[in-house]
């Protein structure tokens, strides 16, 4: 009773004005920083620290947590309307969100969104303000082995995200796997695959990989596209009447989608280290898993549950990663990790005196992050519309732009220009990848989860063979028999999906095998290149990628035992798929193998663009950020937009200055975010 | 064609125009003033939102009223420090560059890592805080003492996992130091962070813990701590016995924070740093600030910190030389 009474005290304290005012900013700028790829939830935390500096404890916990809260939901606008995730958290939700966008309903698809996120957020908040004990107490049963086994489980998705192209899926993600384990080791201290680079001798920064891997290469297809077809807008949007009702209404509809969404969230979020990603994919996958047959085919081409579970889920997480961090002080996500250091400079140690000595500061937080889920809905609501009208900008200013921004989220992490450079050589390799049928969803998502696979697995390792048997310890304790079970399920069902999507094409890829291969031995059209069709390009891509997996085998056997196992096993598994693919592209091509992949491709154009590309990110040291984008932002859409009249150029000049003028305002001036500084600004 | 011309003309005219504009923005504010007369730069090695970034940003806050210039923190994070002080011989030495410094990794990454740095890449202005090292374990162990620690370990050879932050921090030169003392042999497990190390810990994954005294205390009654290593008891846990006392004789270090500048600094800059970040580490309201975010506090001097530089660099070389840990 006497925590009830806490409880209901700290109310009138959230209600005064300062406060909510306090939060109303906190949740825009929240909005703002998660809408803005590159700008992650936990950047947005960690810059905002140090405003709060000056402010009473509740404020700057408010703050915070509106701050949190809105850029965890933020993230799914730009992953709808461009198919470019705010934040690794909103991967799963541009694969229903951007066809949805495609379609004309990318304001719908944002309310979708935004309802399930302000749904998956209240169930998170409520599970942290009411469950924390036994949630801390089931976070604390995650060690190495689980959180290998978790991660083990995330590598399956890749599999089941892939259906349909399934070995590509398996090589993007062995490669994003590969790419986690750039940099120095953590259990024995040893460089791997660094050659001399600094940039890489701190690893490949997810953050860094996941801009470019979705960001940069999206916006190389932008560039394609205004020469394949013209200049123009993303998509059209579709307004109707009462949308946003019935929107809502059929939100709350979709017990399933919401339901999966807010608990998978809530659990993956308490799980440390698992975070925000993992949770969403999660509840995407299961979400497709338990949806009826017949509606399972529609996930991937705007099937508002996709949008539903995933955004539920991240939202959920919110609260959920924030259970141990409360009860134990110990963070579950990088986030909760930045807040964590927000509350200490406010002198409130998490852990066992937030809820007895710092009852009342803790309840007005967590009552704030609550109230934070409402306002968030409403200001998103008030904002699709802005948003929304984003898309009529043409393409030959946004892709510019986005640039831009893709340059600043990659060298704000780390301060570095290194991995700005990394950031842009992923992209351009994406941009190429998804020409042959790569998905940039299995790259991001192995680089994410190496990291947590191998370091869980070397550290269970050491701590099975202290206990006596490292199978017994990884197979038998009773949590990783439960993850076990999950993961057989998903490589279950992925085999049964893919086998099903064969089953249902066969005759018609038998009718045209015969055709395929006559193309590629007997006609022998491997000159020009745009003749070539998928299936000899599968065939040349299989021969590359084994070719360099050897060689890095070649490489990776000096290394000590510990460091060499994750990558030796990647790389002998990214051998058995290569082969696997040279054979298919031999023995088993299917219908789909047929297409051209370079036919009517603007190649040399492309490479203009791509060299525009690269010559800005190395200006950019030379000159400074926004002196090089303001060159930027100013040649390329005069290139792309084949006007040539003083009006257009008058028209460009004055978006470029006002683009830059516009970043120097929120980056420099405002946020703070550190750029490139070169011989300008 | 006239309208071409135009065109081209207008084109030449903006760019003109434009760089003009960078050139002036670019040179504003050149002229020769008294140092600092900008603002300053100071490179966290750590993430974003940290414990050595909250000491820093802190520290910095009382700092920059004291310089009258603002002070910037930037994070350079990766490879556990190395990228970020990698780069110290490349930064300019005028002053208006600083970085956080973190002991022992100054002293032991350059012994066991190709850096591009040693300890002598460093001008300290100031050391601010310390947290001791201490051995805990979950409060429902069976080991009560140090001493059933190290039976055990005797008894049963690898058997104790014990967990630490990370590869030759203080946390894990504990563990290698008693392990030499008393020819014992534990199974380490270097987790990214003290977080999931002490999630460890409390979900019973690992038996013991190799963590600094502010995080235990932070966990309080969740945790036994068994021993911290200092030469007399801390005066913020006067009830914890150590090493000492218990018969570890060797050097556990703690883990050390504080600010210096590229060494070969020029003087001039560096009569006013040092002076000012002396000062601010010694203000009473920031020390309260620190205590109550749970810093361990220990102010020293340049000379002090020089002092310890060269002291433990020397008691921790001896220990990787004679476990053959150094670098080839």
């Amino acid at each position: 009773m006497d925590l009830f009474h806490t409880m209901l005290s700290v109310l009138p304290e959230i209600f005064s004005p300062t406060n909510l005012f306090v939060l109303g900013v906190g949740v825009l700028g929240g909005i703002i920083v998660g809408a803005l790829p590159g700008l992650t939830p936990t950047m947005g935390v960690a810059i905002l620290v140090p405003f709060t500096f000056g402010m009473s404890p509740e404020a700057g916990l408010i703050l915070l947590g509106g701050v949190y809260c809105a850029s965890v939901y933020a993230g799914a606008i730009t992953a709808i309307l461009f198919n470019i995730p705010g934040a690794p958290a909103n991967i799963a939700t541009l694969f229903d969100g951007h066809p949805m966008a495609l379609q004309g309903k990318g304001k719908q698809a944002i309310y979708y969104a935004t309802a399930a996120s302000l749904i998956g957020g209240l169930v998170g908040m409520v599970a942290l303000l009411l469950f924390s004990p036994p949630l801390a107490a089931i976070s604390l049963e995650f060690g190495p082995a689980e959180i290998f086994w978790v991660a083990m489980f995330g590598v399956t998705i890749i599999a089941s995200l892939s259906v349909g192209s399934m070995i590509k899926g398996l090589i993007g993600g062995a490669i994003g796997l590969i790419l986690s384990t750039v940099g120095m080791d953590s259990v024995q201290g040893v460089e791997r695959y660094v050659f001399g680079s600094q940039t890489l001798l701190g690893g490949i920064d997810i953050v860094a990989g996941l801009i470019g891997l979705f960001a940069l290469s999206q916006v190389l297809v932008y560039f394609e596209q205004i020469f394949t077809l013209g200049t123009g807008t993303i998509t059209q949007l579709q307004s109707e009447e009462g949308m946003l009702f019935r929107t809502l209404a059929d939100t709350l509809r979709r017990v399933r989608a919401l339901t999966i969404g807010s608990i998978v969230g809530t659990i993956i979020g308490i799980i440390p280290g698992a975070g925000g990603q993992v949770a969403a994919l999660t509840a995407y996958n299961e979400a497709r898993r338990w949806a009826p047959a017949r509606e399972r085919d529609t996930f991937g081409k705007g099937n508002p549950d996709g949008i539903i579970s995933c955004e539920a889920a991240n939202n959920a997480m919110a609260g959920g990663s924030l259970v141990p961090l409360f009860t134990l002080g110990i963070p579950g996500s990088p986030t909760a990790a930045v807040l964590l250091g927000g509350l200490m400079i406010h002198g409130l140690f998490p852990g066992h005196q937030l809820f007895t000595e710092h009852a009342k500061v803790t309840y007005t937080f967590m009552f704030a992050m609550i109230l934070a889920q409402i306002v968030m809905f409403w200001m998103g609501v008030g904002i699709t519309r802005y948003m929304a009208r984003i898309l009529s900008v043409p393409k030959y200013y946004l892709g510019p732009a986005i640039t831009a921004l893709c340059v600043i989220g990659a060298f704000a992490t780390r301060n570095s220009m290194g991995d700005v450079y990394v950031m842009t050589i992923l992209g351009v390799l994406m941009y190429l990848g998804m020409k042959f049928g790569f998905s940039a969803a299995a790259v991001v998502l192995g680089l994410i989860l190496g990291d947590i696979a191998e370091n869980g697995f070397l550290l269970g390792a050491r701590i099975g063979t202290a206990s006596g048997s490292v199978t017994k310890y990884f197979l038998t304790q009773p949590i990783c028999l439960v993850v076990i079970a999950l993961v057989a399920l998903s490589i279950g069902f992925s085999l049964y999906l893919e086998y099903k999507e064969r089953g249902a094409s066969k005759a018609q890829v038998q009718a045209k095998v015969a055709r395929a291969l006559s193309e590629v031995f007997q006609r022998r059209a491997w000159w020009p290149l745009s003749q070539m069709t998928m299936l000899q390009w599968n065939l040349v891509l299989g021969v590359l990628i084994m070719a360099g997996s050897l060689a890095l085998y070649q490489h990776t056997s000096s290394f000590v035992e510990e460091p060499r196992l994750f990558p030796m096993i990647l790389i002998v598994t990214l051998m058995i798929m290569s082969a696997w693919m040279i054979l298919q592209s031999l023995l088993a091509p299917s219908v789909r193998a047929t297409k051209r992949v370079f036919e009517k491709w603007p190649g040399m154009k492309m490479l203009l663009v791509t060299c525009m590309t690269l010559a800005y990110v190395a200006l950019a040291k030379y000159l400074g950020f926004y002196a090089s984008t303001f060159l930027f932002t100013l040649s390329l859409p005069l290139y792309l937009h084949r006007e040539r009249s003083a009006g257009f150029f008058f028209k460009t000049l004055a978006v470029a200055l006002g683009f830059t003028g516009l970043m120097l305002v929120v980056f420099r001036q405002f946020l703070k975010v550190p750029t490139p500084v070169g011989v300008f600004f | 064609m006239k309208k071409k011309r135009m065109v081209k003309s207008w084109v030449l005219f903006s760019l003109t125009l434009g760089l003009a504009l960078l050139l002036g923005l670019g040179s504003a504010g050149q002229a020769q003033a008294k140092y600092p007369d900008k603002p300053i730069e100071l490179m966290v090695i750590f993430p974003a939102g940290g414990p050595t970034d909250t000491e820093i940003r802190i520290l910095s806050k009382y700092a920059e009223k004291i310089l009258g210039q603002s002070i910037a923190v930037i994070n350079v994070p990766g490879a556990g420090g190395i990228v970020g002080w990698n780069t110290i011989d490349q930064r300019p030495k005028d002053g208006y560059f600083l970085t956080c410094i973190n002991l022992p990794h100054i002293l032991t990454f350059p012994m066991v890592q190709n850096t591009k740095f040693n300890y002598k890449s460093f001008e300290p202005l100031v050391l601010c805080s310390a947290d001791p090292t201490v051995w805990a374990v979950r409060a429902d162990s069976p080991f009560k003492t140090l001493q059933d620690v190290l039976d055990y370990a005797k008894k049963n050879p690898g058997k104790i996992t014990v967990g630490t932050a990370g590869l030759y921090l203080a946390h894990h030169l504990a563990v290698l130091q008693v392990e030499k003392e008393k020819g014992l042999k534990f199974t380490t497990i270097p987790f990214k962070g003290s977080a999931k190390s002490m999630a460890a810990l409390l979900g019973n994954k690992i038996m013991l813990l190799s963590d600094t005294l502010s995080d235990m205390l932070r966990l309080g009654d969740k945790v036994r701590v068994l021993a911290v290593a200092a030469d007399k008891r801390v005066s913020l846990a006067p009830n914890l016995p150590t090493f000492k006392e218990l018969g570890v004789k060797a050097y556990i270090p703690s883990s050390d924070r504080g600010v210096a500048a590229p060494a070969g600094v020029n003087p001039e800059a560096l009569k006013v740093l040092v002076p000012a970040f002396q000062k601010a580490a010694r203000l009473p309201e920031y020390q309260a600030e620190m205590k109550k975010a749970g810093y361990v506090l220990n102010v020293m001097t340049p000379e002090q910190a020089k002092q310890a530089f060269a002291e433990r660099s020397q008691r921790l070389r001896d220990l990787l030389q004679s476990l053959g840990k150094l670098k080839k």
